[in-house]
């Protein structure tokens, strides 16, 4: 029987460990690489970036469109709002409802909830008084002219998302929409998102 | 001052609605304020913009009250339009019930109630000057205005910073949803309290004024800040004051406007019925305050 001179095997010994060692530092790198996320903050981060985004594409739908200022008359502003929904309008055909709320919907159903159980009824029936009831909101649908802009109550707002200048949630039906304030347009919108007061 | 220009037929309007509307019965506007020679006056109405007969008469009451009481700007306290916001009804009911104020150089400063539209705050006229919410001084008063219809966070850090940046003698806030009400219809908003009344008490705000109840009530001092409620400089809801303990007085059966004046040490209010009677008059002292301590963060 032949025996391999020890200095060879000693040299295999410590070749299998050199490959364990790094195929044991390799997974601790990989680990260390792959960050660990909050699921709700990830949500809402890519809610806020579609939000950005939009805002982006409306900036630059803008371009060419004279600049809204203080007039004597209004309908400097009613121009620039027409011309600037037909523009957004035209860039969003295809829009489909939940592109930008996308997985957050249901969060937001949660907040409102969660508002809604700290509020009586009467409380409740207050807040949905004026919100205007006929219409069912609609991606790039206008407002309903001459509907009220239902006030949203100032403790929900401060537990949704801030979103960037021109755009704000309303209420519409059970809906959460997300409106642009200078389009009049329903960018987005939440179905069943208010309860129903009993 | 540049006098405001109204068209043409606005001038036919008015005279035709002023002549349809001068009450048969209205009582001489007694001045029961001080009109101290340098003291800041104005006018508070909310609620107005009806374009109907009774806001054409509080529109006439309010020129008259100025041959008086020579005030020479107006607060809105939002609903300075109801309806259709085209714009020939910012004639209709804005330019033509005020034509005389606005002939005579007075300025109107506007908040936004949940009847107006967005955009108006780039009608001119209103010195909003395309903000929702804003600030500006007449002398030793600072006025904050905001838009409660939408109270996000972002108007949230804008009031507190300029509340706080604000070494006024006098710091007024105005805006329309009221955070104390005793109108049956709506009543105190109580969100918009929880968020506001830190920040008025905070950093020494006076007095706060606001509609949306269609009613004129003074409020009792309520953690030493003045509150008004002058709903019904065009609305009416007669019948809607819920007195409570709330309420230091009130008045619901007539639209009403509100003189106000302001000098150095106190703060002089009467309210006027569309019958030309006073219905509330009151001066209250400035409030002795310690002036608030910075945020610990700016230590």
């Amino acid at each position: 029987m032949t025996q391999r001179p020890p200095s060879k095997l000693l040299a295999n010994i410590s070749w299998l460990i050199s490959i364990l060692m790094a195929c044991v530092l390799a997974s601790v790198l990989t680990a260390a690489g792959q960050k660990k996320v909050n699921p709700t903050g990830a949500q809402v981060k890519a809610f806020l970036d579609r939000v950005n985004a939009y805002v982006e594409m409306k900036q630059k739908l803008e371009d060419g469109l004279t600049p809204v200022s203080p007039s004597d008359r209004t309908s400097g502003v009613e121009q620039h709002r027409t011309a600037l929904a037909e523009r957004i309008r035209a860039a969003r055909r295809g829009a489909r409802q939940g592109d930008l709320f996308g997985a957050t919907a249901a969060l937001f159903r949660e907040i409102i909830v969660r508002d809604s159980r700290t509020r009586s009824a009467r409380d409740t029936g207050a807040v949905l008084e004026e919100v205007p009831s006929r219409s069912e909101p609609a991606v790039n649908a206008v407002y309903p002219e001459g509907a009220l802009l239902a006030t949203v109550p100032p403790l929900i707002l401060t537990n949704l998302p801030p979103l960037p200048d021109g755009l704000e949630y309303r209420f519409m039906g059970h809906a959460l929409i997300l409106r642009d304030r200078a389009a009049n347009l329903v960018v987005d919108f939440v179905p069943g998102a208010i309860p129903t007061v009993r | 001052m540049r006098m405001h220009r109204v068209a043409p037929f606005a001038a036919s309007m008015v005279l035709l609605g002023l002549l349809c509307t001068t009450p048969a019965a209205q009582a001489p506007i007694r001045i029961a304020l001080p009109n101290l020679a340098d003291s800041v006056k104005f006018v508070a109405i909310g609620d107005n913009g009806t374009g109907e007969k009774a806001q054409y008469e509080i529109g006439a009451l309010m020129a008259q009250a100025r041959e008086l009481f020579p005030y020479d700007f107006v607060i809105m306290l939002g609903d300075n339009m109801y309806g259709s916001q085209r714009p020939s009804d910012f004639v209709k009911k804005f330019e033509a019930p005020y034509k005389t104020l606005l002939d005579a150089g007075v300025k109107f400063y506007a908040a936004l109630g949940n009847h107006d539209k967005q955009e108006n705050r780039f009608y001119k006229p209103w010195n909003m000057n395309g903000e929702r919410y804003y600030t500006y001084t007449k002398k030793n008063v600072r006025f904050f205005v905001l838009d409660t219809d939408y109270l996000d966070r972002k108007q949230q850090d804008w009031i507190e910073n300029e509340l706080r940046s604000s070494d006024d003698e006098w710091k007024v806030v105005y805006f329309h949803h009221p955070l104390y009400s005793s109108g049956g219809r709506h009543g105190s908003e109580v969100d918009l309290r929880e968020i506001l009344e830190p920040l008025f008490i905070k950093y020494g705000v006076n007095a706060v004024f606001a509609g949306h109840d269609h009613i004129y009530e003074r409020i009792k001092p309520q953690s030493d800040i003045y509150y008004f409620v002058s709903g019904s400089a065009g609305q009416l809801r007669r019948g809607d004051l819920k007195r409570s303990a709330l309420t230091a007085a009130g008045y619901d059966q007539e639209q009403t406007f509100m003189l106000v004046e302001i000098d150095t040490d106190a703060l002089a209010v009467q309210a006027i019925a569309k019958s030309g009677k006073t219905v509330d008059s009151a001066s209250m002292p400035r409030q002795k305050r310690i002036p608030a301590l910075p945020p610990i963060s700016d230590r």
